[in-house]
């Protein structure tokens, strides 16, 4: 049988399986339905609150609030890294405030950023661009600085202007390093919007997860949970799809035309 | 008497590091003096830590001589740079095709329009290239990225060849070939090389003069003419003159 298949047909096995000691669970044990709702009903929930309209408007407000901070904190973080990697004094200058920094658990700054800024946007994008600025900072750095000497050397011997041996040599080689900076500061970014949800939110997916606890509706919990995760992933997929595009030629990525 | 376009004069190189109160002192070489004729394949062969790389990028520019001159009679009238570099590794752009590679110092150059594109794509066929244009270095061999590279620093028609243990990193098998499509290349082109190399077989297979390197401080410890009938093929290793010179050499290099 074809290993593909075979694959898919486990896969939806183990799911099944999954589904029914889930269900099992709460008939054997008698789980009242506050604790753990059954499956069903955690997806007829999910089903509904797509259809009211409730994920659509506050998915939104997560993802907007991602995106906008992802975007802030990643540009930040290459324009420092940029200047990092080319300036050692610059980098000595600013490395203790940035390790520093680095070392505080972003989360434990956003009761002060609640007293500063309030509830809301203000405190939460200040999170996100926090959690991301750093993974792509140094990243940035570390492609730039493994640049290897001759690549350098040959941008010499041809007589290249340092606009021409930034942006045709050592940017495009930096990008495998800067993509898996990227990658690492989406994930932080979309952990940062949720925590602030929590704590300086109205809206949004956190929000709804802090609501649902207050309640005691598991359903809620676990049906904002999935959709959470549906959010995570098609973010985490098109950094990746943007990765795929961009580094075509890398060895990571060129599996495919092996032997051709 | 033909042209010297390569003038070394007492070079000497000194690299420092360590502390200002504890600094060591290390040269790498010591009053180096040779010249190379226009079209003329000379190799700089000795040991490891003799400074043969170190004086090659010294005479591309690329390091500055501590002591001593070099004069490059090439220089004048160009708008392009007078050498063709060739590295240990191939240092080809990845996300570029062989023929882009290839086509990249024009751009660099600023006259992407006026490629030479005939003089490319000859040297495609020379280096038994044809065929791979579109190809990725990740998917050539080792071999073929090293010709692609070699095409690469000959594409802007440069008079002067240099080549920094250019097929170091290969397997003798595939090297042995590169020799030859190096010398058919040359043949065709009769550019003045510079070749560094620490293989004897391969500095008399390709030269017409090895300057011989010793280390401690890195000096030259013999200039060398090899007088081998050209064009040379694999039967000229084979010839008692081919092991008299292997021989001379590696007594010298003991």
């Amino acid at each position: 049988m074809n290993r593909k298949v075979l694959i898919a047909i486990i896969s939806i096995l183990f799911l099944v399986l999954f589904l029914g000691f889930w269900k099992g669970y709460i008939i054997v044990r008698d789980v009242p339905g506050f604790i753990l709702p059954p499956p069903e009903a955690v997806g007829q929930r999910f089903i509904s609150l797509v259809a009211d309209g409730t994920f659509i408007r506050e998915g939104w407000v997560t993802l907007y609030t991602i995106l906008i901070g992802f975007s802030v904190g990643s540009i930040l973080g290459f324009t420092a890294g940029y200047f990092s990697a080319k300036s050692r004094t610059f980098e000595e200058v600013i490395s203790p405030y940035v390790m520093l920094i680095q070392a505080t658990p972003k989360v434990s700054l956003i009761p002060l950023f609640v007293i500063w800024f309030g509830l809301g946007m203000p405190s939460k994008l200040l999170l996100i661009v926090l959690s991301a600025f750093f993974p792509v900072m140094i990243n940035t750095i570390l492609g730039l600085r493994s640049v290897p000497e001759d690549y350098e050397n040959l941008m010499t011997i041809l007589g290249a202007s340092e606009r021409q041996s930034t942006l045709k040599m050592r940017l495009p080689m930096a990008t495998p390093l800067i993509m898996a900076g990227l990658k690492i500061a989406m994930v932080q970014s979309i952990i940062g919007a949720i925590v602030s949800e929590w704590m300086a939110g109205d809206r949004g997916f956190g929000y709804l997860l802090v609501y649902g606890s207050s309640l005691y509706d598991a359903n809620l919990l676990m049906a904002s949970i999935i959709a959470t995760t549906f959010l995570g992933l098609i973010l985490y997929w098109s950094i990746e799809l943007i990765e795929k595009k961009l580094l075509f030629w890398h060895e990571s990525k060129l599996a495919f035309t092996e032997g051709t | 008497m033909s042209e010297q376009v390569v003038i070394v004069s007492n070079v000497g190189r000194v690299f420092s590091s360590g502390t200002k109160k504890d600094r060591k002192e290390f040269v790498a070489l010591d009053d180096v003096s040779f010249t190379v004729n226009r079209g003329e394949f000379v190799s700089l062969l000795g040991p490891s830590g003799c400074g043969k790389s170190t004086l090659l990028k010294i005479v591309s520019g690329l390091l500055k001589a501590s002591s001593g001159t070099v004069e490059i009679t090439e220089k004048e009238n160009r708008k392009t740079p007078p050498f063709g570099f060739v590295f240990q590794d191939s240092v080809l752009l990845p996300w570029r095709t062989a023929i882009e590679n290839a086509l990249f110092p024009f751009e660099i150059m600023g006259n992407k329009e006026k490629a030479d594109e005939s003089n490319v794509r000859n040297l495609f066929e020379l280096a038994k290239l044809v065929g791979f244009e579109n190809s990725y270095p990740r998917q050539l061999s080792g071999g073929m990225r090293q010709r692609v590279a070699i095409v690469r620093a000959l594409s802007y028609n440069p008079p002067i060849l240099l080549m920094d243990e250019p097929f170091g990193a290969l397997d003798a098998i595939t090297r042995d070939n590169l020799n030859n499509v190096l010398l058919e290349i040359w043949e065709s082109t009769r550019k003045t090389v510079i070749f560094v190399t620490h293989s004897i077989s391969e500095a008399v297979y390709l030269s017409d003069r090895i300057i011989v390197m010793g280390t401690k401080p890195g000096r030259v410890v013999a200039d060398m003419k090899v007088e081998l009938p050209r064009p040379r093929n694999e039967d000229s290793k084979l010839t008692p003159e081919f092991y008299s010179y292997v021989k001379e050499l590696r007594e010298m290099l003991k």
